[in-house]
């Protein structure tokens, strides 16, 4: 196990080298720089000249990399170039917000899913699949903004139940934080859950039709047993391969839904890194995702381990 | 290796009451329009101990037979149960879907077609086997379940049992995940086991082993045993009795011995036919056609005249009853012809 996981975190070190490279090229082909942007309508190719010089954007591409990455070894992300805030820590203020988002749409999404597609497969073309079907395929097709912007018009505006936007940290008020934190992580975690229902109800009519199943009942299980022990934790297999691929959406989605609340996460600050163009600053939070996603994703194949014990020591 | 001992039949009247006991068993499956009768006026008991088999081809409803008994069809859309199935004097037709599920595993255990599949695959198969004499609170304590757990291990032939309790469905051959099985459907100490086709999947030799298993735990324990299966030979070795079931109806029911000797309904001789026997070439003689599907069983008449060298015009019109002398029983009009 403990080899596993080394491998698997060896294996992260030239994808993350990738991420880090293809995110370098990229950013450079948008048209203007940090210095554009820094001095608007003040620019002149004189200043605009001597700021490339004093933030080594004057170099080439390649060296500028290199040196870039020489530091990132050692820890150092470089200095945001339009607040001088050092990345490091600008990606440490924000993480809080975008982890409970991320983690409480997860919640809502896992929290949802499986007993809805579990009592959708057990009563299969009765009420309750209709119902979990139906909450599949709206979830899917609103996007997500959008259902954003509706949630802040009727819970926000309409009704006042929660606050339409901005972030309250959770230790200063845990239930003002919660308010906050309902509608975004309702709004994020709605499309997940819908492809989890589906994923799950497909997977737990497999498991129903299985000869162990059959075997259980003729045990002596009752309902309970026969679904919540004996068919969950193996109709969750599939289930959680999805989740690891969903998660990665959830990152992406949380740009949009952090700018649609105004919440100051991980997101929001890649928005406005882009609009500075704030090469350092981005190349952070790009490298910074990419090690949050691959780290997700050996969680969750350690997970998967756990429910099938067949792909153990793997 | 211990084989089967061929016991005397006595007469039905001075033997113990029977262990079970089903009269006029009717299983019907919903289709889109109809229900199909899939299982029509089965009658046969057993006594503590016996190993009766059931034999048929393939879709002839030996399966739905055992799981009606089981309380596994019927009480849900898909099926129906009619008829009467006596246990230790209780009528499990009558009982409820909770007080079938103490009876499900204690009672009456089940071992299935298929080791590969029966077993789940994401616990250890200590706790698997472990679950039935909880659940059937036989232990106080998870610990004690355990130990049972092991204890049966141990005595369905898994060497290590403490070890190898720990381990998951996938660290076992076919033939040892076959006696996981076993072990899971005695550590309940039932009455009766219903065994369908425990051996169908296994290989020739792993077949004899389970087999031979199964009869001596038989001996050690009292337990009667369901024998379903499609091979003769097994019947055969291992049984002392059987019940040769078509398209749903049982034809015949003899002592095993008076059965192989004495062959009387048509289908049994084609079946035994049929079947090659080592050390003597002959030709084999299949069964010509096939066996009816369920939505083609016909509504009167015998179901094997199509295939019958013997069929007559009462063959079209009823069904024959199962007649005969107590211990040997036939359904064919030209067996009541000839008596």
């Amino acid at each position: 196990m403990i080899f596993y996981i080394a491998r698997r975190l060896l294996l992260a070190i030239p994808v993350l080298f990738g991420i880090s490279l293809v995110a370098f090229a990229l950013v450079r082909l948008v048209p203007g720089d940090t210095a554009t942007v820094m001095l608007g309508m003040q620019y002149t190719e004189a200043r605009g000249e001597q700021i490339r010089a004093e933030m080594g954007l004057d170099q080439p591409v390649p060296v500028q990399y290199a040196i870039w990455l020489s530091r990132a070894l050692s820890g150092d992300l470089g200095q945001s170039g339009f607040t001088g805030q050092p990345v490091t820590r600008a990606l440490r203020e924000r993480l809080p917000v975008t982890l409970q988002l991320a983690s409480s749409a997860v919640l809502f999404a896992l929290v949802m899913a499986l007993p809805l597609g579990m009592m959708a497969a057990v009563n299969r073309g009765r009420w309750p699949d209709h119902l979990a079907m139906t909450v599949g395929v709206a979830g899917l097709s609103v996007p997500n903004f959008w259902l954003g912007i509706l949630l802040i018009l009727l819970f926000a505006r309409t009704l006042g139940w929660a606050p339409s936007g901005g972030f309250i940290h959770l230790f200063e008020d845990p239930v003002g934080n919660l308010r906050t934190m309902i509608l975004p992580a309702f709004a994020l975690g709605l499309a997940v859950a819908a492809v989890l229902i589906r994923t799950m109800r497909a997977s737990m009519l497999d498991v129903l039709g299985q000869e162990y199943l059959r075997m259980a009942r003729a045990k002596g299980c009752g309902p309970l047993r026969l679904y919540g022990v004996h068919a969950f934790r193996n109709a969750l297999v599939p289930v959680l391969t999805v989740l690891g691929i969903q998660v990665g959406y959830l990152l992406g989605g949380s740009v949009v839904i952090e700018s649609v609340f105004g919440l100051p996460g991980i997101g929001l600050l890649a928005l406005e890194a882009i609009r500075n163009r704030d090469y350092v600053l981005l190349q952070g939070v790009i490298v910074f995702v990419g090690t949050a996603f691959l780290l997700i994703n050996l969680t969750v194949d350690l997970l998967y381990a756990w429910v099938n014990p067949q792909i153990r020591y793997g | 290796m211990t084989r089967r001992s061929p016991r005397e039949f006595e007469p039905e009247k001075s033997r113990p009451p029977a262990l079970l006991s089903v009269d006029g068993l009717r299983v019907s499956l919903r289709s889109r329009t109809r229900m199909l009768p899939a299982v029509q006026e089965v009658s046969f008991s057993m006594q503590r101990g016996e190993i009766l088999a059931l034999v048929g081809e393939s879709g002839c409803g030996k399966s739905l037979t055992a799981q009606a008994l089981l309380g596994l069809v019927g009480k849900n859309s898909l099926g129906q149960v009619e008829g009467s199935i006596r246990f230790k004097d209780r009528e499990l037709t009558d009982l409820s879907e909770r007080e079938m599920r103490a009876i499900r595993g204690r009672e009456i255990a089940w071992v299935s077609q298929d080791p590969m599949t029966s077993l789940n695959p994401v616990y250890p198969v200590g706790a698997q086997i472990a679950e039935v004499p909880w659940l059937h609170q036989l232990c106080r304590t998870r610990n004690q379940a355990r130990g049972v757990a092991e204890r049966w291990m141990d005595r369905v032939g898994i060497p290590d049992p403490a070890l190898r309790a720990r381990d998951y469905p996938f660290a076992f051959s076919g033939g040892m995940r076959q006696r996981l099985v076993i072990s899971m459907g005695l550590s309940g100490e039932p009455d009766l086991i219903i065994a369908d086709e425990p051996t169908t999947a296994l290989d020739v030799t792993i077949q004899a082993q389970i087999l031979d298993l199964l009869h001596d735990l038989r001996a050690q324990t009292g337990c009667a045993i369901l024998l379903i299966t499609h091979d003769l030979g097994v019947v055969a070795q291992w049984c002392d009795a059987a019940m040769v079931m078509y398209a749903g109806r049982i034809v015949e029911k003899a002592p095993v011995g008076e059965l192989l000797a004495n062959p009387t309904h048509p289908y049994t001789q084609n079946l035994l036919a049929s079947v090659p026997t080592p050390g003597h070439r002959r030709p084999l003689q299949p069964i010509p056609g096939q066996a009816p599907a369920l939505e083609d069983i016909p509504s009167r008449g015998c179901p094997f005249r199509e295939r019958c060298a013997l069929a007559r015009a009462a063959c079209e019109v009823h069904m024959p009853d199962l007649v005969g002398s107590a211990v040997h029983r036939v359904a064919c009009w030209d067996r009541e012809v000839k008596a």
